[in-house]
């Protein structure tokens, strides 16, 4: 048995010129790299949402990518000039617009299309610090630490080829996202209706993140 | 004496095929009898049925189902401006200590502009936002919005919400725009056809379970609510009745 795939560029496509909404879930191997060396990497899973329109063989989309996952090494981070570390339940919450190129792949079974993008990403991560020090020897409780990062994003992927939004069309796509923090928080959680921030960092506490994300989801209308 | 018990048996024997030849034709007669007017009650029956059928349980046609309609830029920003006017009321009603606590007109004109990234717990931002994203989505739907249409409503609701309402305690929210309308959207087409599907299976607990999901229904001006179509004919006359269930 031979498998035939045929990469070209066509004119036509199915679903052109429409406002689009589409979500999905995702799989994510992500690493983060803090201060003196520390780092962790793992594993997370979450969804993606993405709100745009397509063109005939572009697409613009606002995209949103959320995850979480477990920081088992303890972090070190650098915050009014205090040293501090802590490890907990990580979360990702990135926005961004992606500009998106369609071409057309034909199979023997299905019509489906190549997409390749990218685009800026924003982000806030969190870490829900289940233990907490400082330099001072202190242990906090009910404490989170929140720092916001600017980078970018590329995917590739595959998508259904269908005619109309409401077929919901499915698609798979590979993506690898880089981040660097600008601002770093410390936010006392203990009162779920109060937002508390305890200190602010707005110097670059050199926290860099990498992910791979393995997304799969369908147009929902 | 053998003889005469042949003969005597033949006798007896030719009576009795007699009476069963006899009593066999009128056994068939008697079975034809049965089945012609068990058939002719049988359909007179069937008939009655029918009519039963027609008056007592008609056809039943949906009674809520979302109808999408264009819409002028006038109506749209009429529906924009009364839910911003809602808005307004609903803030401080649902929120008054924070309102009181932590809102200044000092701060709105601080936070004028700003775009952040909020530090709220994910009851909020992944509970409460969608909760509110959901339930404008379905509002649009009522008032004849597309889907698509809706999201677009939405969003615009919800971002003047957060720039020109939500200011009075803090500033606007990347989290709050991009999620309450986008989120919201997708679980409102959930409850959408969850609700749909109570609504029209004319239960009352199904129906009540609902009318919780999808509050907009009960109101008069969702143009999803419709008139109930029931046919009627009974074989001399036509008509149609018309009511309305909510």
């Amino acid at each position: 048995m031979v498998l035939f795939l045929h990469f070209t560029t066509f004119s036509a496509f199915a679903l052109e010129d429409a406002l689009v909404l589409k979500g999905g879930f995702n799989v994510v191997r992500s690493k983060v790299e803090a201060l003196s060396g520390t780092k962790d990497s793992f594993g997370g899973v979450g969804f993606n949402t993405h709100f745009g329109y397509k063109w005939t063989k572009w697409e613009g989309t606002l995209s949103s990518y959320v995850f979480w996952g477990k920081i088992e090494s303890e972090l070190q981070f650098d915050t009014n000039n205090r040293n501090i570390s802590g490890f907990g339940t990580y979360q990702n919450v990135s926005f961004g617009p992606i500009i998106k190129r369609h071409s057309r792949i034909l199979s023997p079974a299905d019509t489906w299309t190549l997409y390749y993008g990218a685009g800026p990403q924003w982000s806030l991560k969190t870490i829900k610090i289940s233990r907490f020090t400082n330099d001072d020897g202190g242990l906090g409780q009910n404490r989170k630490m929140t720092y916001q990062s600017f980078g970018g994003i590329a995917v590739i992927g595959i998508e259904e080829d269908l005619a109309d939004a409401k077929l919901h069309p499915m698609y798979v796509e590979l993506g690898y996202g880089y981040a660097k923090s600008n601002e770093l928080s410390i936010v006392d959680i203990s009162k779920v209706e109060e937002t508390n921030i305890l200190s602010k960092e707005d110097q670059k506490p050199d926290v860099t993140t990498h992910f791979f994300i393995l997304s799969f989801g369908m147009s929902i209308f | 004496m053998l003889y005469v018990t042949v003969w005597e048996s033949l006798s007896y024997r030719n009576s009795l095929l007699m009476t069963i030849r006899s009593a066999s034709i009128l056994f068939v007669l008697f079975l034809f009898n049965f089945i012609v007017s068990t058939q002719e009650v049988l359909a007179q029956e069937e008939s009655a049925a029918k009519e039963q059928d027609n008056v007592m349980s008609p056809k039943r046609y949906p009674l809520y189902e979302y109808r999408d309609r264009s819409h002028t830029y006038q109506e749209s920003a009429e529906h924009v401006g009364i839910i911003y006017g809602v808005s307004w009321i609903l803030y401080p009603a649902t929120q008054p200590d924070v309102v009181k606590n932590q809102g200044s007109w000092t701060k709105y004109r601080k936070n004028f502009g700003q775009v952040v990234f909020d530090r709220d717990e994910p009851f909020w931002n992944w509970f409460v936002h969608p909760i509110s994203g959901s339930q404008l989505f379905l509002l649009y739907r009522g008032l004849g919005y597309s889907r698509i249409s809706s999201l677009t409503m939405t969003f615009i609701s919800s971002t003047l919400f957060e720039f020109t309402i939500e200011i009075y305690t803090e500033p606007a929210s990347v989290q709050d725009l991009y999620q309450t309308p986008v989120l919201g959207s997708i679980m409102g087409v959930g409850l959408e056809t969850l609700s749909l599907y109570l609504l029209n299976t004319g239960y009352t607990f199904a129906k009540v379970f609902g009318h919780i999901l999808n509050p907009t229904t009960l109101f008069e001006f969702n143009e999803a609510r419709r008139l109930s179509i029931v046919p009627y004919f009974d074989g001399k006359k036509t008509g149609v009745g018309m009511a309305m269930e909510f």
